[in-house]
């Protein structure tokens, strides 16, 4: 099978599943006890009000009657209308996404910058301290809680040392956010050259990207340290090492490529990790993305942005999978032939 | 002493004035504008402002932000407390669009005369007119705004007339109690631009009101400069208003976690944090630049127990229960000494609350000799919904659980959203609860009405007595001063009181957290801040 029709038949397996998990999504929230109209009243309201407004909501619609038209709207690219912002849920949640992609982009950035040569150089030097550093690494990281993490980072470096800024956004108080042109900070700063912007959304992306950065780097050190070790015993290894072939070239030529592949497979999975830690760390540091808005959105019954956002989260994992499985099938023709 | 000047003096002299000369033409500007925005106020809030439209009830944050942006007719005058902080006058209303009330000798008439010349901050007359018209939409749009109105006794549009421009006629359709006060609230109060909504109409949306949701006309003292979803909101003052504020700008910045406002608030990095949690309270009055003022409020907590169904409705079960709870307790762990012990099925400090109808202490003795009177089977289970992340609820439940296990009672707690919780309450699904409420209007008719009468929505555990709701009924129409009343509310809550209607816990402050130079903060019925009213010493 070519990589092309292989990409193909990946892309195609797509459809059935959004269209199957959109539909758990919506029962799932059927699931869920709550009246959205009485959230939306509040206390001063009267039961002839209430009755009112749960029509206006479509509440009072049939199950099936409301499964329809959730599909149908979904098909139009419709995710319904949030009674908590009067938006649109699709427009809400694209104007949170950037921060969100932003901060899940560069964690994974950090992530893989650490984790990677954390566990390269644990194999390598399977005795030395810095093995040593990166095992006790990879445990701290992957038993740490991510909101314990992001709490512990702020109080250290924000409260008691003052280097951190605050934690409440994207970026100083009193200075005014760049155009809007992608939605990042950092890039429409950097295309509006906005030198104080940039410099503020950079210094408040510091914390909440190691908070996130600091997890899942530990899962990929501990990844990469055990594929290096299995690939560094292996006979082309020893061969290498018989002819002569200097370690660092043995290490970064040979084994890192072949111990690569379960890594990607795991950085891969990590992306539906990142974005659970995503909805923690938002809440953290004050930053408003996607995650913070859904969670807002469940805690008082406003179900449509929570569908939406899940919806959004199963095709990000489902694309960041394919892409994967893509990369591995580049990286080892066998899976694309098998 | 010589007074000769070397050369090396001079040069340095000189080259120092240069450049501090250089520096200064830097610097002065940068003063010079810090200077000028000296009166920014920094606040940190809890969530996002959701909703522009002032009908709709969205948190108390949402409250803040309409009190801002739309004013009233009337609302609270403040005066000093003894500690020389500032709270509302119960006896005082003043007036905001208003500059003189008459209510009429039989209370069924007001007449409001406006200012002249008010303007909404697109320089349109704000007169009588629009104010009926704002009226007129709130009561059609039939959100909590119409249900303001409505126990104002105006239920409808035809009952407002406009006498001239400046003058307006409130023909209510009974005599209220807080007839005039609840004006002052932000959900039927709130003067809109009617017209100008209107303008916005479409097939979709033919009454303007998803533009409302998200864009205004502001008739308060500040407007929106931007507002960033999620994040943040900035606000300047209105030009065009007759509230004069100190503040040039006020940024409302959205800090999720309570922790975190806290110590940004310590750090200085806001003047203003909302929403602090209780039990940081009492750590926050000992930081150094933080002031902490807390006012004794309306915002009560009871336990509720169904009437329908055995035995919750027995009241040897309920004088049982009434025994068994951790008053002491709950006020010192759960409410860390910031709140008071509250003794009656209506809130405390407003008008018209007793608390010698409640003779209940915590006495397990007692509680047995209660509960043997009882036929319930042994082993007996309660499932309590309890709302997740709240600590009054959640602290004040486990508490209680813990006491009533010394009964054989066996609680199972039930941790859900809160809005799960509440829903399961209106549905009256729940035989055993903890719930709060805060009257708006500091009244225990007011409180009575939204809470005890047949058809309240807050009514939760199916309370019926006839006597007693008539009682609250009849007080609802009489002047709030008139000894008939006062003799009615005494025999409410002395019927409802005597048979366990409901168990009440404690009655919380309100806890306005703040830097020292901030200055103005008055505490309303509502709970909801004015920051319109703050300054920068």
């Amino acid at each position: 099978m070519g990589f092309s029709s292989h990409a193909a038949r990946r892309l195609m397996l797509i459809v059935p599943t959004l269209l199957g998990g959109s539909s758990l999504i919506f029962v799932l929230t059927m699931l869920i006890p709550g009246d959205p109209a009485l959230m939306r009243l509040g206390n001063f309201a009267t039961a002839e009000q209430l009755q009112s407004l749960r029509q206006e909501m479509g509440l009072t619609k049939p199950p099936y009657e409301r499964y329809v038209i959730y599909l149908s709207g979904l098909l139009r690219g419709d995710m319904g209308r949030s009674w908590r912002t009067g938006n649109l849920v699709l427009e809400d949640l694209l104007a949170r996404l950037p921060m969100s992609l932003e901060l899940g982009f560069c964690s994974m950035l950090l992530a893989i910058a650490v984790g990677i040569p954390a566990g390269v150089q644990g194999a390598a030097h399977n005795d030395g301290l810095v093995a040593y550093g990166g095992k006790v690494y990879g445990i701290l990281g992957v038993a740490m809680p991510i909101f314990w993490g992001g709490l512990v980072l702020v109080y250290v470096f924000y409260f008691k040392l003052g280097i951190a800024p605050p934690p409440t956004g994207r970026i100083d108080m009193l200075v005014v956010p760049p155009r809007h042109i992608t939605g990042s900070y950092l890039l429409d700063s950097l295309l509006t050259g906005d030198l104080d912007v940039l410099v503020s959304s950079a210094a408040h992306l510091v914390l909440p990207v190691i908070t996130l950065a600091f997890v899942t780097g530990a899962s990929i050190a501990r990844m990469t340290y055990t594929s290096m070790r299995k690939v560094l015993a292996s006979q082309f290894i020893l061969v290498g090492h018989a002819y002569g072939v200097s370690p660092r070239a043995i290490i970064y030529k040979f084994a890192l490529k072949n111990a690569l592949m379960p890594v990607v497979t795991l950085i891969g999975l990590q992306v539906g990790f990142l974005i659970g830690g995503v909805v923690l760390v938002e809440m953290v540091f004050s930053l408003p993305g996607i995650g913070r808005y859904a969670v807002e959105s469940l805690l008082v019954n406003d179900f449509a942005p929570v569908q939406g956002f899940v919806l959004l989260v199963l095709v990000v994992y489902l694309l960041v999978n394919l892409v994967v499985d893509l990369l591995y099938s580049v990286l080892n023709p066998q899976v694309r032939h098998g | 002493m010589s007074t000769a000047v070397t050369r090396r003096q001079f040069a340095f002299q000189t080259l120092g004035v240069i450049g501090g000369t250089m520096v200064a033409g830097d610097i002065l500007p940068l003063l010079a504008e810090a200077a000028k925005h000296k009166q920014v106020l920094r606040v940190a809030v809890d969530r996002d402002f959701e909703t522009l439209r002032p009908d709709f009830s969205a948190g108390y944050t949402n409250n803040m932000l309409k009190r801002l942006i739309y004013t009233t007719p009337v609302l609270w005058a403040a005066k000093p407390r003894a500690d020389g902080t500032l709270t509302y006058d119960p006896d005082t209303i003043e007036g905001r669009l208003v500059i003189a009330y008459k209510v009429s000798e039989d209370r069924q008439t007001i007449e409001f005369t406006l200012r002249s010349n008010a303007k909404f901050a697109n320089g349109d007359p704000m007169d009588a007119p629009a104010l009926k018209d704002s009226y007129a939409m709130h009561i059609a749009n039939r959100g909590p705004g119409a249900s303001q109105l409505k126990v104002s006794g105006l239920p409808s549009a035809d009952r407002i007339t406009v006498l001239d421009a400046v003058t307006l006629r409130l023909s209510l359709d009974r005599p209220v109690a807080w007839g005039l006060s609840n004006h002052g609230l932000h959900n039927g109060g709130s003067v809109v631009h009617a017209k100008e909504i209107l303008k916005h109409a479409t097939p979709d949306d033919p009454t303007g009101l998803k533009w409302l949701e998200t864009r205004t006309v502001e008739s308060g003292p500040f407007i929106i400069e931007n507002w960033q979803k999620g994040a943040m909101m900035s606000l300047v003052p209105n030009p065009h208003s007759f509230e004069p504020s100190q503040l040039e700008r006020i940024i409302l910045q959205i800090v999720p976690d309570p922790s975190t406002r806290r110590i940004v608030l310590e750090r200085g990095d806001v003047d203003f944090a909302m929403q602090i949690s209780t039990k940081d309270i009492p750590d926050l009055t000992r930081v150094s630049g933080v002031k902490v003022t807390s006012y004794p409020s309306a915002r009560g907590w009871w336990l509720g127990m169904t009437w329908n169904k055995a035995p919750f409705n027995n009241i040897h079960f309920r004088r049982a229960m009434a025994w068994a709870i951790p008053y002491e307790t709950l006020l010192q762990v759960v409410a860390h000494g910031m709140a008071q012990r509250l003794r009656s099925c209506v809130s405390k400090n407003i008008s018209g609350y007793m608390e010698e109808f409640w003779p209940y202490e915590t006495n397990l003795e007692k509680a047995r000799e209660e509960l043997a009177q009882v036929q319930i089977p042994d082993g007996f289970a309660v499932t309590v919904p309890v709302s997740a992340g709240d600590a009054f609820d959640e602290e004040s439940m486990v508490l209680i659980k813990e006491s009533l296990a010394l009964l054989g009672i066996k609680l199972t707690l039930q941790k859900m959203s809160i809005g799960q919780k509440r829903s399961l309450l209106v549905k009256k699904q729940v035989d055993m609860a903890i719930y709060d409420f805060r009257p708006f209007v500091p009244d225990v008719g007011y409180y009575i009405y939204w809470n005890w009468l047949p058809d309240s929505l807050n009514n939760y555990w199916g309370y019926a007595n006839a006597e007693a709701q008539a009682l609250g009924n009849e007080a609802i129409t009489m002047a709030v001063d008139a000894p008939e009343r006062h003799a009615r509310l005494r025999r409410f809550q002395e019927i409802i009181n005597g048979e366990v209607g409901t168990i009440p816990l404690f009655s919380e402050f309100d806890n306005a957290v703040m830097r020292a130079p901030v200055q103005g903060y008055v505490s309303y019925p509502d709970g909801v801040a004015f920051l319109a009213k703050l300054r920068l010493e």
